[in-house]
Order: structure tokens, then sequence, then C-alpha cells
């Protein structure tokens, strides 16, 4: 066995200790098995990326065949290219910082050992997805990590909301498996194979016909569109908030929603051949990211703002990728994983210290309280506003100069990008300004007892909040790159995979300049207008009686109630009214009850024959002896 | 070796009777299940999947005016369902363990009784044998019902005997004429499979010869409408019952499908797919939509697992390698997850009695219990690693390369579209199971008594071997596909058209 | 122009319709009885004359055979009759229909 397998392996061991051993295990040893396997996986994926750089090439490892029949084999095999690599190194890396603060975050928990198992099972899960050769290994770690998530949605189970909320992310995210699922039937039906490599060049160089392609490409949205909370099937991932935060930043942040935009990336080849369908990534992307962002605007649940901004986020690297930009999606993956992260775990550490309060009108004037946990959040809240010098005004800048100047692009994608920008700084500032500023809100019962994080819990957040500042100039726009004769490493590292973007000609340097200046200038005032509205001594928090917009959009523009009544209350009319009264009953009455019925007719009919009176008998007899002596004579 | 396993549980029921009330019987009832499954697993491990042949056959006079021999083999059709039938046995007699019935030798004789008549029916090489073992089924499984069900076990009993019985007449008239035509073919009767195989039928011919078989398999798998018994008996019966006939009777029906239907009626079978997999979608959609909403965690079940046969007939006639593979996997897969599932809700019974039916929060009172329950529930939704998602996803892959291939040939495009419905099933089952698995598992509120146990060692030990085969076939399908490889080959129909770039035509 | 066989048969007919109509339509069993012996008789008639007329014995053997059986017959029924009249104390057919359905 190959190092390479070893990094999906060791959490998996992990998992395997600390589920079926784990309740007899003293605490201490279930955390170092719980965050020493992901740290060695870590490790693991170190060595093999040394190896990589070093030789250049992507590294395989086939351990055995998983189903083969004439014309269709499916090997169970891991593969580590550039793309592996960057989510490798940020699920292991990010994934085992989590694990360390969830050691602080968890402690005296009921299911302690149960919870590092999950979170164990997940990195397995990712990595397999992350590591899989083909679609099928893919599917596999995308479904696990769907069983993942579920579990740890619900991992206070006591609570029936929260179990609710899991089932609800899985069978939303099956609906968008249910696509991957006959995009891969189609993909194999034409080209023969589920490997990725092959996938690719084979739609690369001899692609069907266009309906062909769009309905591969829209199928693997719709498979990205579950995963990665996309509209319309976003609708699963504020209520997943319900989990431990930890499970927030990891799962619902920075790695398992991501999947979505790995799978687009994974499957470039394929989507840059299927012109319509990247129009419709596009766009699905940058609706998500304006609509994500508005929600966020009316939402007074601290998680449930930052899962908004995840949802407009990845909305905006959905988006990338639909204008061809695939490196600058990735890179923002990156990136964002280290600011989401940090600002989930710093908004734990708030939660943590108000024993679980997550409503923002409960809060306030934290600053002075829990002076370090805002220091971290003040710096991923700047990061993910994408004001520079921070991680997410490199990746961010990328994307918005993508949308305009790419081939696919156009000013349309990259305003709503904008707009985005503008409402992410807002919302944020919003959240940064009711949390952390004015004057205290908090329950004095609660109040006496904020005391800042735990040692565990604060040195993770230091790193990220380094990450989230430092992060970014490993991908330098190529117009600093030129200015300063620098280079961007992440950009090299994929170029094999994901190509160069190469902007429009019309597109020059000036435009780029005068974008991102613009970029910073409409973050700035997002920040200002929120500084207004919510900033100020004596602002409002509450605001005035709620307009018909603000109504719809602080109901997620009535989608869940779309899928409650209309989807889930007809499913379960269907059960129970139409196949349950109007035709199970009544087949059963016809093919059960009807024929008994028919035999107890008949059986009455003969009794009465049976009359008991011998002569009617002796009358039977006769006739009987009738018919046979007229057969004999009739055909004698 | 074959022969073995074949006379052993007939013996050891006419032995079991004379041994009394106490553990004695209970043993060496186990006793003899264990040998046979360990015949079994040797004779699975030595079979050679890539030849195509009967193989280990064992043959003894019957009738021979008519050309009938007792002829026994293993082959690629039957070796899955050997497989499962030799474990589920000692599986259920061991989950049953310490209940009452299993005291009473009565209990003990039909259970092996049922074990002899459905090894034979599944390994019968002979037509006639095959259909007097598949009545002879009957005999102890209403027994079973009748004598150790639950409430409205005689209702139960009788129509699920009668309901099935009528399937089997249009069957009976198939196999008395497949063995006249070959009285008229070659000179004398004959029922051996390979005999009946060789014969030259017309349309017509084969035409009535498949639809008596489907409407015998469709009554016993069973697939809409004709599942009105399957609520009432599976409710009726004991749980080990219910166990036993959703494990393993029922894919009676599946393997009628494959071993009579498609062989003997290949053109036919070509013919009607299209219709028989619109069928098995509409049963499959069907099951599912009603498991919806089920309390009854039995009838849940029940309901779900007539989904799951669909899967198996949809399969089978998308007449493609890997749908074929799926269908054969999935007989295997369903067998032992459907067996889980009833035998846990069996030992909750065990525990509370008929107030199982209200218990939940098994998370917080029985966790063992809780884990081995996710685990089955995992596995029948389907997820990866799990034997359900190898079988459902290899059922669904040949069925949409069938629909492909149908509407690319010019033939419509009902079967695409009912592919696409049935993958609609996916989400539907993750549905109901986790819904079941909210109350059942996770449910914590207002918990009104205490269970009385968490599973016991030996109940676990019990439910092991089911759950190394979840994981086993989940893992590795391609080792169990190789079992069945050449059967497959031989069953799959060339797609009709070709396709672009289609390397899989061949 | 009948011969004697023709007339022997057409006396047995006559016997045996009359035996017939006696089952059918009397009530009482112990006269039922008489028109079974009678229909008895009709048949052994019919033996005989055709005994006489192809001048072998097989018919005449069978007239035997038939009275055997018959005195049995009797000697049951007789005993039964009597128990039954002891038991219901009438031996009118209406009271004989346990079987009924």
């Amino acid at each position: 066995m190959s190092t390479l397998t070893l990094i999906p392996l060791l959490p998996l061991l992990g998992f395997l200790v600390n589920g079926l051993l784990g309740r007899q295990l003293p605490t201490t040893v279930v955390s170092i098995v719980g965050c020493a396997f992901p740290a060695l996986s870590f490790v693991a994926t170190c060595v093999v990326f040394r190896q990589f750089l070093g030789t250049g090439s992507p590294l395989e490892d086939t351990l055995f065949t998983w189903a083969a029949t004439r014309g269709f084999v499916v090997d169970a095999a891991f593969y580590f290219d550039a793309i592996t690599a960057v989510m490798c190194l940020v699920i292991t890396g990010i994934g085992t910082l989590i694990h360390v603060y969830s050691i602080g975050y968890m402690h005296g928990d009921a299911g302690y050992a149960r919870y590092f198992a999950y979170l164990n099972l997940f990195l397995f899960f990712m990595l397999v997805l992350v590591l899989g050769k083909n679609l099928v290994m893919l599917f596999i770690g995308w479904e696990g990590v769907g069983l993942a998530s579920y579990l740890l949605i619900g991992f206070w189970f006591q609570d029936p909301a929260k179990t609710a909320a899991g089932l609800k992310a899985f069978v939303v995210n099956r609906v968008g498996d249910t696509g991957f699922l006959l995009a891969a039937f189609l993909i194999w039906a034409y080209a023969g194979t589920l490997d990725f490599q092959q996938v690719n060049s084979y739609f690369g160089m001899t692609p069907p016909t266009a309906g062909v392609m769009t309905a591969i490409g829209v199928l693997l949205l719709v498979g990205a569109c579950g995963k990665s909370a996309q509209i319309p099937l976003h609708v699963w991932l504020p209520d997943a908030m319900a989990g431990p935060t930890p499970v927030s930043a990891l799962i619902h942040a920075a790695t398992m929603v991501t999947a979505g935009v790995y799978l687009l990336s994974r499957m470039s080849g394929l989507f840059l051949a299927a012109e319509h369908a990247m129009t419709v990534v596009a766009w699905v992307g940058a609706l998500t990211a304006l609509a994500g962002a508005t929600m966020g605007v009316t939402q007074y649940n601290l998680k449930k703002v930052l899962a908004y901004s995840t949802m407009s986020q990845i909305g905006l690297m959905v988006m990338a990728c639909g204008v061809g930009a695939f490196s600058a999606g990735m890179f923002h993956l990156y990136t964002h994983a280290f600011f989401k992260a940090c600002l989930f775990l710093a908004a734990g550490a708030v939660l943590h210290a108000l024993a679980g309060e997550e409503d923002m009108r409960n809060m306030g004037g934290l600053a002075r309280r829990l002076p370090f946990t805002f220091g971290v959040f003040l710096l991923g809240t700047l990061a993910l506003c994408g004001l520079p010098p921070f991680a997410g005004f490199f990746s961010k800048d990328e994307i918005l100069w993508a949308a305009y100047a790419s081939e696919r692009g156009s000013v349309a994608l990259w305003l709503i990008g904008m707009t985005a920008s503008f409402l992410t700084a807002f919302y944020m500032f919003r959240a940064v300004f009711m949390t952390f500023f004015g004057a205290s809100r908090v329950d004095p019962h609660v109040s006496a007892h904020i005391h800042d994080a735990p040692p565990t819990m604060a040195s993770v957040l230091a790193v990220l909040a380094l990450g989230s500042i430092v992060a970014g100039f490993v991908g330098l726009p190529a117009l600093w790159r030129e200015a300063f004769g620098l280079s961007a490493p992440f950009y090299d590292l994929l170029a094999p995979v994901l190509g160069h973007f190469e902007p429009r000609a019309d597109a020059g340097h000036t435009a780029e300049v005068a974008l991102m200046v613009l970029a910073v200038l409409v973050g700035l005032a997002g920040i200002a207008v929120a500084w207004l509205r919510y900033g100020r001594a004596g602002a409002d928090l509450r605001g005035g009686k709620p307009g018909l917009l603000h109504e719809t959009v602080s109901r997620g523009y009535y989608f869940d109630a779309f899928y409650d009544k209309v989807v889930v209350r007809t499913m379960d009319w269907l059960s129970d009214t139409v196949l349950a009264r109007r035709i199970e009953a009544p087949l059963t009455r016809t093919s059960l009850e009807r024929p008994a019925d028919a035999g107890a007719r008949m059986n009455l009919w003969f009794t009465r024959l049976q009359s008991g009176d011998l002569q009617t008998y002796v009358i039977y007899a006769l006739i009987g002896l009738a018919i046979v002596l007229g057969f004999g004579v009739a055909h004698g | 070796m074959l022969g073995t396993t074949l006379w052993l549980p007939w013996v050891a029921a006419l032995v079991v009777p004379f041994l009394g009330r106490g553990t004695l019987g209970r043993g060496v009832t186990l006793a003899t299940m264990l040998a046979i499954l360990w015949l079994v697993a040797k004779l699975f491990l030595a079979f050679d999947g890539t030849s195509g042949l009967a193989q280990f056959g064992v043959h003894l006079p019957f009738i021979a005016a008519l050309g009938s021999t007792l002829a026994f083999a293993l082959d690629g059709y039957n070796v899955f369902l050997a497989l499962l039938t030799a474990v589920l046995f000692p599986v259920v007699l061991a989950c049953t363990w310490r209940t009452d019935e299993a005291a009473r030798p009565l209990y003990l004789a039909l259970l092996l009784l049922l074990e002899a008549a459905l090894l034979g029916t599944f390994l019968a090489q002979d037509l006639l044998v095959f259909f007097v073992l598949w009545e002879a089924v009957l005999i102890p499984m209403v027994l079973l019902i009748l004598v150790f069900g639950g409430a409205q076990r005689r209702q139960a009993a009788i129509s699920f005997f009668l309901y099935t019985m009528a399937g089997s007449i249009v069957l009976l008239a198939a196999v008395i004429y497949l063995g006249a035509q070959a009285s008229a073919q070659f000179g004398h009767w004959s029922f051996a499979y390979s005999s009946l195989e060789a014969l030259q039928l017309d349309g017509g011919q084969q035409t009535f010869v498949f639809l008596a078989v489907v409407l015998a398999c469709a009554v016993k798998s069973p697939l809409f409408p004709f599942h009105a018994w399957l609520p009432l008996a599976y409710r009726g019966a004991s749980p080990s019952g219910t166990a036993l006939m959703a494990g393993v009777l029922s894919k009676m029906g599946a393997y009628g499908f494959l071993r009579l239907a498609l062989p003997l009626a290949p053109d036919a079978a070509a013919y009607f797919a299209p219709l028989l997999i619109g069928w098995a979608v509409v049963s499959i959609v069907y099951g599912a939509v009603l498991a919806l909403r089920q309390r009854h965690y039995k009838l849940l079940v029940a309901y779900a697992s007539l989904s799951h046969m669909g899967y198996i007939v949809l399969g089978a006639f998308s007449l493609q390698p890997t749908g074929l593979h799926g269908a054969m996997v999935q007989i295997l897969s369903h067998g032992v997850v459907v067996a889980g599932l009833f035998l846990l809700l069996g030992l909750l019974e065990q525990r509370r009695g008929a107030a199982y039916l209200q218990l939940h929060g098994l998370a917080t009172r029985a966790p063992r219990f809780a884990v081995v329950t996710m685990l089955f529930v995992l596995a029948s939704l389907a997820l990866p690693l799990t034997s359900g998602f190898a079988a459902e996803f290899l059922v669904l892959l040949g069925a949409f390369n069938a629909g492909l291939a149908h509407w690319h040939a010019g033939a419509g495009a009902g079967t695409l579209v009912a592919a696409l419905v049935a993958a609609t099933g996916v989400v539907l089952g993750a549905t109901y199971m986790l819904r079941f698995a909210r109350t059942l598992v996770f449910d914590d509120s207002n918990l009104p008594e205490r269970l009385d146990r968490d599973l016991t060692m030996r109940e676990l030990a019990a439910l092991a071997p089911l759950l190394l085969l979840v994981f086993w076939i989940g893992v590795r399908p391609a080792a169990w596909m190789n079992a069945t490889e050449a059967t497959v080959g031989q069953l799959a129909r060339p797609v009709i058209a070709t396709m672009v770039g289609a390397q899989h035509d061949e | 122009m009948m011969g004697r066989y023709e007339l022997l048969l057409a006396l047995a007919a006559a016997l045996f319709a009359m035996g017939l109509f006696g089952v059918m339509v009397r009530r009482n069993l112990l006269v039922v009885v008489m028109s079974v012996e009678l229909m008895l008789n009709a048949v052994v008639l019919s033996f005989v004359a055709a005994a006489d007329r192809t001048q072998t014995l097989d018919g005449a053997a069978m007239t035997f055979f038939i009275y055997v059986a018959a005195t049995c017959e009797i000697a049951v029924a007789m005993a039964l009759l009597v128990l039954l009249a002891r038991r219901r104390g009438t031996l009118d057919l209406a009271a004989e229909q346990e079987l009924k359905g």
C-alpha cells in the first residue's frame, strides 16, 4: 500500500477506533486518537505532495477492481494531481485544526467519542471524494460525506428539529446525487469509461451532440447544486447549522460544500466542450451568490449569516467555473476555507462563551469581553469582504475579473458579483457591529460566565486568522505579477490541469485596475452603510415593521415554503390519500376480499342443493343418468 | 457435497421432533443449519463462475416415464440464492434462540423443512422437480404463519397460501406444456432445463410460457398489483417468518424471472422487456411512495421491500450485463438487508411484545441496537460501500442504458423515461428509510418505558454475518460479480442499435 | 308383434319404474325400502329374461348374487329402520335431513 492510500485510510482507522471502542476509552485517549489520525493524514498528504512536486506527474494507486463485467470496468483507485493536492491539503490541514479546536469545544459532551468518530469518518469520505480516480469513487465519497453530514447535523438527536435538519440535508443531497448518477450513466453510455482523465479527453476530443453535452453538464450541475447548496437545492444549508459549530466550519463551510466546485473543476475538460451547460453553471452560480448575500442581510442568527455567506461565496466559485476560470474558483475555494473556518470557529467561541446563544439581538458589546475572539473574527471578516491585502481580496478579485473579462463572461455577471460583494461587506459588518459593538444585550445570567476561548480553541483560531491574512499571496493577480516580477505558485500548480485563464483581447490592464479599485471601494461602501445602519450609537437593531421585500428575502424567497407545502405535502398526500386509500385499499378489496366473498356466495349456493332430502338426491341421480344415457345415445 | 446439503435438512426435520423441548433440539437444528452453511460456502468458493456450466451435479431417478430426474446442481443462477438461504436460516434461528417458539419441536422442524424445500427449489435442474418443491415451500411457510404468527395470522396464512397457489396454477400449465413440447420435438418427455432451453418455440408458444412464468413470479416477488397478500402476510407472520418470507421466499419470484422467463422464452422476454421494465418501475415507485407515510414499522419495511424487489425485475429485463449483474447482486443484498431489518424488529418484539410498534429512541436506550439498525437502514437506502449501492447502481445503469438503446433504435423514449423515474426511487428510498430511523432510532421525546436490554452478544453474533455480507458486497462487488459473469453473459442481449462511440456493443 | 323376451323386459321396466316412482314420492321410509326391493326384483327379472334368451347361465348366476346382496341389505336396512323409528318415533323422510348443507 502506498502513502497515497494511507491518506484516506488513516482517518478511517481513527473512526473505527473511536467508533468501536470510544465509549470505553478515557476522554484524553479519544482526543488523541481523534486528532492524531487526521494529523498523520496531513503528514501523508505532504509527503505525497512533495513526491508529486518532485516528479510533476500525477500519482496513482489502484487497490482492486470495484466492479467488472463486459464493457464496464471500474477500479477502486486513487489519483493525485494538482487539484487533488489543493483539496487534500485544505481538507487534512484545516480538518486537523478543527479536530483540535473540537477538543475544547466539545469538552464534556456526552457523545464526545461519537463526535470524533463521525468527524474522522467525514474526513475519510471527503478524502475518497477528492482522491477518487473515477466517478464511482468520487460518488462513494460524495454520498459518504452526505452521511457524515447527516449524522453530525443530527448529532444532538435529542432535539427533533436537529434530526429533521439532518434528514432534510440528506434527502435534498440525494436529489442532487440522482442528477449526478444520471450524468455518470450518460457519460458511460458515450465514453464507455468513468475514469476522469479518459472522460475529459474523450469529451474534449470527440464531443457528441450539443444536446447530450448540455444534458451531461446540467445533470452534473444538479449534483453540484445539491452538495454545494446552490439554487434551487440550497435549502438544507441554513438548517444544517443545527450541528455543532466546528462541524459547520469543517463540513458546511470549508470542505464538503465546496465539493461541487471540485466536481466542476475535475470535469473541466467535459464542461469546456459543453457551451450551454457552462452558461447555466455561470448563471446558477451568480444567482446563488446574489440570493445568498441578500438572505444573509436579513438574518439575526449569527451562524445562519455565515451559512448564507458560504452559500453566496460558493456561488461565486461556481460562477468562476461557469465562465471558464476554474483555477480562480479553486483559488477562492482555498482561501475561503481559511477565512470561513476562522469565522465559524470564532462564532463558535462566541456561542461557547454565551452558553449556546446564537441570536445576534441578544449579543452586543462583546469586543471588550472577548477581545481575542473579536480580533480573529474581524480578520476573517475583512478577508471575506475582499479587502486588500487579506486572502479573500486576491481570490474574489480574480473571479470578478474573470466574470467580466472571460470569453464567456459579461457585464451582467460582473455586476451581480459586485452587488454580492457589496452585500457581503454590509451583512458581515452588520454582524460584527451587532455582535461585538454597542451596548451589551446579553442575558445577565449568561453574562457573568463569559470567558474567552480556551488554549486549544484559541491556538487554532490564531492559525486560521494568520491563514486569512497570508493565504492569498500564493495567487497574485496577473497584473501584480507583471508589475512586481513575482510568480503565482498556486496558478502555476493548477495550470497543467485547468490551464491558465486568458482574458478577452479587449479587456486590457486599464480595465483590470479600474475594476479592482472599484471592487475595493464597493467593499468599503458596504462597511460604511453597515456602520450607518448598525454601528452608530443608538442605531435601531430591531428594525421597523418588515416590508414585503424583507419578508420574502428573510424567508429565503419561499423556497422552503414551496418544498414543504408543495413537494413534501404532495408526496405525503399521494402516499396517504391516493395510494393508501384510493388504490391500496380497493386493491385489497378486489384481489382478496372480493374473491373470498365470491367463494362464500358459491358456498351458499351449493349448500342449497344439498337439501338432505333423500328423494331430491334420487332425482339428481336420475338427471345424471339421463345426461349420461342421452350423451351415449347421441354419440352412439 | 451438494447432495448432502439437500438431504441433510430433510433428515434433521424428521429427527428433531423426537428430541423434545430442550436445548438439544435447537442445538441439533442449528448444527444442521451451520453444517449446510459450511457446505454451501465451500461449494460457493469452489464454484467457477466463468464457465457458465452447472456444477457439482447430482442425479437420482424421479419419474422415468416423464423423463424427469432429481437433478440438482450449482450454477450461475442459483449460486447466490443457495448462499442466501444457507446464511439466513441459522441467523434466524439464532435470533429467535430464546423465544417460546424456538422451544417447540414443530417450529424447528418447519424451519428445517422450509430450508430443505428452498434449497431444492433453487438447486433443481429439472423443471418438474422445481415446480414440486416451489409448491412444497408453501406448506412449512403457511404452517409457520398459522401456528407462530401474530394477530390475524389465520387470514394472513390463508390469503398468502391461496394467492400464491393461484399464481402458480398457470405456471403448472406452462411446465406441462414445455414437457409435452419436449416430447413432440425430441421424441421423449423431458423437464431438464438444459433440454428445455434447446426447444424451438415459436412466438406464440414463447409468449404463453413467458406470461405464465411472469404471472407466477409477479405474485411471488411480488410486483404491483399482485402484492395484496404481502402487507397482510408480512404483518401477520412472526418476525422470523417475515424475515424468511421477505428474505428468501420473495427471491423465488426473482429467481423465476431469471431462471425461467429469460432462458426458456428468450424472444418473448426481449419482446416484453420494455413492458416489464415499466411494470417494475411502477412497482418501485408505488412501494416507495406508500412507505413514505407508514407508521407501522413492519408495514414500512414491507412496502420498502416491494419497492426493492422492483429493482431486481428492472435489472433483469434491462437485458444488459450491468443490469443483470445488478439484479443478481440485489437478490443477495436485499435478502440480507430486509431479513436484518425484520429480525431487528423481531428482537424488539421479543423485548416489548406488541408494544414495540410504539418504541422509539433506541439511540438513547440501546446504543448497540441503534448502530446495527442504522447500518441496515443505510444499506437499505443504498449508501455507497454497502451492498445496496452496488446493486442499485448496476441496476439503474443497466436500465438507463437499455432505455438509451431503445431510444436510439427509434423504439420510443418509454424505457428511458421509466429508467429516469426509477432513479427517483433513490430519493424516496432515502426519505422513508431515514424517516423510519428518525422515529425508531433518534426520536428521544417522552420515553415512557425503559428497554429491557441492549443487543446481547449472541444477537450481535447472529446478525454479524449479515453485516459482513452487506459490506463485503458493497466494498468489492467485483468479487461477487465474477460468480455470475458467464450466466449474465448468456442472458444479456446485444444492445439493439449502435450508439455513438459504443464500446460496449459487443 | 312382441315376443316373450320383449314382454318380460317390458314387465321388468314397468316394475322398475313403479319402484323408482315409489322411492321418489313416498314419504314413509318403510315403503321406500319396499320400493327399492321392487326395483331389485325388476333387475332380476331382466337378468332372467336375458339368460333365457341367450341360453347361458350368466344371467341366472347373477340372480343369486343379487338375492344374496338384497338379503344382506334388507337385514341391515331393517335394523337401521328400527333404530331410526325408535329414536325419532316416526318413519317420515322429512325427519331424516341431518345431512342438509
